[in-house]
């Protein structure tokens, strides 16, 4: 990993990156509403200007508590390539932070000690001054026959 | 890539495709000279434009193609397989350099001369009428460039003159393009395509134009330093031809509108501009929504009046949009017949291919994802399914075999079905190969009905083909088109008759299309239900009268004297109970031939939703279609009818289909009628077997000789409870009587309650216990006993034999005791002393032992025909459902069809 220009995000008092490439639409506090019988990871659907999105709850992808019910959330939007063909989704996280470049001498793999379902969703970590920022594989984290949260 | 360039590849493409097709049609109907045309048009398009794009391969690969048709056209070639299979290929040359033209942005290099003077020699083959024009002639220094500069400064000459306003008008492009062709013909010598018919639709409007078009050209080449004669010749051939061809004052009369008018009614614009488009659109009507809501709380708005406009311009914008995605399947199916063409050569066959149903329209997207599976397939039918001419002939089939593509919208599916008349499918082979696979356990080999034994072709590496073949036979097929189409939501079946040939069919949810559904609610969730799939709403509870009951913990509602098994939504979809009453509303739900209902909380109304396909990560719940997002913005999920259906065990998940008409499944499932004696107990006959049933009232019954009977359509028919609780003639409301008529004779058996008509396999068999009872199947989750009409026959007395001396001998094979026990009463009925064996073997020794008998029938699943002696007796093959005018067969269930068989084997021993 080199330098990487990521949008940066909170969840559940981690720090988390994705490209900025990746991202299409930030948004606050979407309606979402509920799909029976989804997988638990998924938060719902959203309804993006006309498009259906899913939405993946960070939180619960990555086994942490749930947030507070009614509670500001806010929604990245990425798309993930899938057999040439860009599917959008939503990713469900606390609080979004900024766009920042990061420099490659910051960037560590992931430690051998990670937790496995999250090692499969991050593609290692930026050195932060105060925190770490985990960069997020996109496609895994929506795969979700990958890294079943516990 | 140039906007240009882009614009001749799409245009390009488009044409070959057609021209795939027009070719094939054209070997066949030479003497349709619109054909001829057309192709030769289209061939000449290519050529003119890539000469202008500055492509030399393609334009002399074109050129030589067009050589040929030339002389198709000219007479003096008949079009055969050698020169038709020529110019194909010479397409298929176009293809692969239009191909790497896409890709890489230029003409790969290479070297088309071998088929350049394969086509050269084709077209020489005959006298012609002038030497073979190469490529490009080089007795001048004239190239088609050349030709273009001076079109264009004379165009831009005549459009600066006065009276040259009218050509401005014309799309200038084409204009040029079609003086060019014509100027290059002229210069080239080539005879057919001259400036005048080129310029024909233009003279006719304005002659003086072309005369001052063809001056300009004359003086534009000679500056470019053309040969002036050529030159002269050109322009004049052009010039000279113009005027005589202009009808006098005729020119607002003429009929044929001018090309380049037809031409410009469409346009080409990127799907991603439609996509855009519809999201913006249905953006749109949400907006407009939330207007009418605003509005609906105030109506004395001023803005009342323009809301209402709004609302159906929205409206009517949302429907234009979405029509502007479908497309006739029937571009899918452009390169099909070429395909089966050159299959047929390679594989020594002849195929006719027909089509049915092109212009039924479906998504573009979709239309996309469907033409490798469905090419694929008329691979498969065309080396597997089809014969060779000499099998065809044995088998006293037309020698051309027949590939039937057809397509038609059922509900919001699209359904395609590819039917061959070829061999079918072997199930004795696939029992083998799949038993030498690894795929079945013996067991499994010997017991899986034909149908399923059919599903092995799905099987990733499964293949039958003998030997592999170019065309397919590798095992990497029919899996693949399975996987491609379940991707977009579809799904295969199969039916296939060994010897009569197979038949897929395809059905395709037409994603984003508006469809009508019904907006449900169900603790507090809605959903969106097909309308198309519901056959009626029942309000159940509360005020309703019907209410819904119990049978063993299953929910069921009673409607018009039949039992609807339910589902509810809300134990299907695990939602926590929002409601205390019980007032409930069903959705009576049909697939195929089966109904059920959907229990939900309430239903809103029908709306025009907007299908949208499930996200990739929600494909793995069976029980969505498709989402959608409604008026108020909200987006709710699609029940998908089947995918319920097959949740309550009703529709086999895996392939799941309207099997009711469908021969695959109809062999192992038979209709059944289930009635309910005195008891609790279910007892049921299959329903071919019953002839009618009455209502009787105890007034009605009489008695005769002690017994119970009926006064019965002119005769006396012997009354009999379906158990021996049912007092026949106990008073009170009439009940139901099942009729069972042999043509002479009837019976009558009471029962308490007609309980339903179900489809069950009549496989699964228990014991039966008490009189009456042949054993137990497992109908609709319940078991019901299926009964034993021969006890009942004797019960009335009415087993002995007719008067009939010399009673003919019937030998049933059948290791099934159970199928037995169906067929052998209706054999003893029909007069026949019947002998039963398990197998072949068996029946041999019997028949060494009694000698021949009147007729053998014979289990066709487990019997072979040839294994019987030979001159034991005539043999009647016995189905589940007998194939149409195969042989002598009969469907076990089919009581009247296997007495006519009887009676026909009869008649002929006679004779």
């Amino acid at each position: 990993m080199t330098e990487a220009t990521l949008v940066t995000m909170f969840s559940a008092g981690a720090h988390y990156g994705v490209p900025v490439m990746a991202v299409r639409d930030v948004l606050d506090t979407p309606t979402i509403y509920p799909v029976p019988l989804a997988p638990r990871e998924i938060a719902g659907s959203i309804n993006l200007r006309g498009r259906i999105v899913t939405a993946i709850d960070l939180r619960a992808r990555l086994g942490a508590p749930p947030r507070e019910r009614g509670g500001r959330c806010m929604c990245v939007i990425v798309e993930r390539q899938k057999d040439s063909v860009g599917e959008p989704f939503a990713l469900l996280v606390d609080e979004i932070g900024e766009v920042s470049t990061l420099p490659a001498n910051a960037y560590e793999a992931n430690p051998v000690t990670l937790a496995a379902e999250w090692a499969v969703v991050c593609r290692g970590l930026y050195r932060q001054p105060d925190t770490l920022l985990l960069v997020l594989d996109v496609d895994a984290l929506f795969d979700l026959s990958r890294g079943a949260a516990a | 890539m140039d906007d240009l360039l882009r614009e001749f590849l799409s245009e390009a493409n488009e044409s070959i495709e057609a021209l795939d097709r027009a070719l094939v049609r054209f070997e066949r109907e030479p003497e349709d000279p619109a054909l001829l045309s057309e192709i030769f048009r289209v061939l000449h398009t290519i050529k003119g434009t890539c000469g202008f794009l500055g492509l030399p391969r393609l334009a002399a690969v074109a050129h030589g193609g067009e050589n040929i048709l030339g002389r198709f056209r000219e007479g003096d070639l008949r079009p055969a397989q050698e020169s038709v299979s020529a110019v194909l290929e010479a397409v298929d040359v176009i293809k692969a350099l239009l191909a790497h033209l896409e890709a890489a942005g230029c003409e790969p290099a290479g070297d088309d001369a071998p088929l350049l003077a394969r086509l050269d020699a084709i077209a020489d083959a005959r006298p012609a009428r002038q030497e073979a024009a190469g490529p490009a002639p080089a007795r001048q220094e004239i190239t088609l460039s050349t030709v273009d500069c001076a079109v264009e400064t004379a165009l831009a000459r005549v459009k600066q003159a006065p009276e040259g306003r009218r050509f401005s008008a014309v799309q200038e492009d084409e204009l040029h393009g079609i003086v060019r062709d014509a100027v290059w013909a002229a210069i080239s010598g080539e005879a057919e395509a001259t400036l005048a018919e080129a310029l024909a639709p233009l003279a006719l409007d304005r002659p003086e134009e072309v005369a001052a078009l063809a001056t300009h050209l004359r003086d534009c080449l000679a500056e470019l330093g053309v040969d002036a004669a050529d030159a002269r010749d050109a322009a004049e051939t052009a010039h000279g031809r113009a005027a005589p061809s202009v009808p006098p004052a005729s020119a607002p009369a003429a009929g044929e509108p001018p090309p380049s008018a037809v031409a410009a009614q469409t346009i080409r614009v990127h799907v991603d501009a439609l996509e855009q488009l519809m999201n913006v659109a249905s953006e749109l009507v949400l907006i407009r929504n939330q207007l009418l809501q605003t509005l609906r709380a105030q109506p004395e708005s001023p803005f009342a009046g323009p809301l209402q406009r709004l609302n159906h311009v929205t409206t009517e914008l949302q429907e234009s949009v979405v029509t502007t995605r479908m497309q006739p399947i029937g571009a899918a199916w452009a390169k099909l017949p070429r395909l089966a063409r050159d299959l047929a050569i390679e594989l020594g066959k002849r195929i006719d291919i027909e089509m049915r149903g092109e212009e039924t329209e479906l998504d573009r997207q979709v239309l996309d994802l469907i033409r490798d599976p469905l090419t694929h397939m008329i691979r498969n039918a065309a080396d597997h399914g089809l014969e060779t001419p000499g099998e065809r002939a044995r088998a006293g089939k037309p020698e051309a075999g027949r590939i039937l593509l057809s397509a038609r919208h059922e509900g919001n599916h699209i359904v395609i079905e590819v039917a061959d008349d070829g061999r079918g499918l072997a199930c004795s082979k696939l029992r083998a190969k799949g038993l030498a696979q690894g795929l079945l356990t013996p067991h499994e080999a010997e017991t899986y009905s034909d149908a399923k034994i059919h599903q092995l072709i799905f099987h990733p590496g499964f293949s039958t083909a003998a030997k592999v073949s170019g065309i397919s036979g590798r095992g990497v097929g029919m899996d693949v088109v399975r996987t491609n189409i379940e991707k977009i939501g579809g799904t295969v079946e199969l039916a296939s008759v060994e010897g009569q040939g197979a038949r897929f069919i395809i059905r395709i949810p037409l994603t984003l299309t508006i469809v009508s559904a019904l907006i449900v609610d169900c603790c507090g969730e809605r959903f969106a239900m097909p309308q198309s799939s519901v056959v009626e709403l029942v309000g159940v509870g509360g005020g309703a009268s019907r209410a819904i009951e119990q049978v063993n913990g299953a929910p069921v509602l009673r409607l018009r004297d039949r039992l609807l098994p339910l589902v509810s939504l809300q134990d299907l979809m695990r939602l926590a109970p929002a409601r205390e009453d019980n007032e409930r509303s069903i959705l009576v739900t049909r697939v195929g031939s089966f109904s059920y209902g959907i229990v939900v909380d309430r239903v809103f109304d029908t709306e025009e939703i907007v299908v949208k396909p499930t996200a990739s990560i929600l494909r793995d719940i069976p029980y969505y279609s498709g989402a959608t997002i409604l008026g108020d913005g909200a987006v709710i999920m699609i029940l998908d009818p089947r995918g319920i259906a097959a949740r309550i065990g009703a529709v086999d998940g895996d392939d799941a289909g309207d099997m009711g008409r469908n021969e695959a499944r109809a062999e192992t499932r038979t209709q059944l009628l289930v009635v309910r004696g005195a008891g609790r107990a279910l007892k049921a006959a299959p329903l071919q077997l019953v002839s009618r049933i009455e209502e009787i009232a105890s007034e009605a019954v009489e008695h005769a000789g002690g017994r119970p009977v009926l006064q019965y359509r002119g005769r006396l028919m012997p009354l009999i409870g379906i158990d021996d609780s049912i007092d026949v003639a106990r008073p009170g409301a009439a009940r139901p009587v099942l009729v069972f008529d042999d043509g002479d004779r009837a019976i009558g058996l009471m029962v308490e309650e007609v309980v339903d008509i179900v489809e069950a396999p009549l496989r699964q068999e228990f014991r039966a216990h008490g009189a009456g009872g042949l054993g137990s199947v497992v109908a609709a989750e319940r078991v019901t006993d299926i009964l034993d009409l021969a006890h009942y026959w004797r019960l009335a007395a009415l087993d002995a034999a007719p008067a009939n001396p010399a009673r003919r001998r019937a030998l049933l094979i059948d290791p099934n005791p159970f199928q037995r026990n169906l067929v052998a009463p209706m054999l003893a009925i029909a007069g026949y002393e019947v002998s039963m064996a398990d197998d072949a073997a068996a029946a041999a020794a019997l028949i060494e032992r009694a000698g021949a008998f009147d007729v053998i029938l014979s289990d066709a699943a487990s019997v072979r025909e040839e294994d019987i002696p030979h001159a034991a007796g005539p043999v009647v093959a016995l189905y589940d459902e007998a194939p149409a005018g195969a042989g002598r067969t009969a469907s076990r269930f089919d009581r009247d069809g296997l007495l006519r068989a009887l009676a026909d084997i009869a008649e002929r021993s006679a004779a």
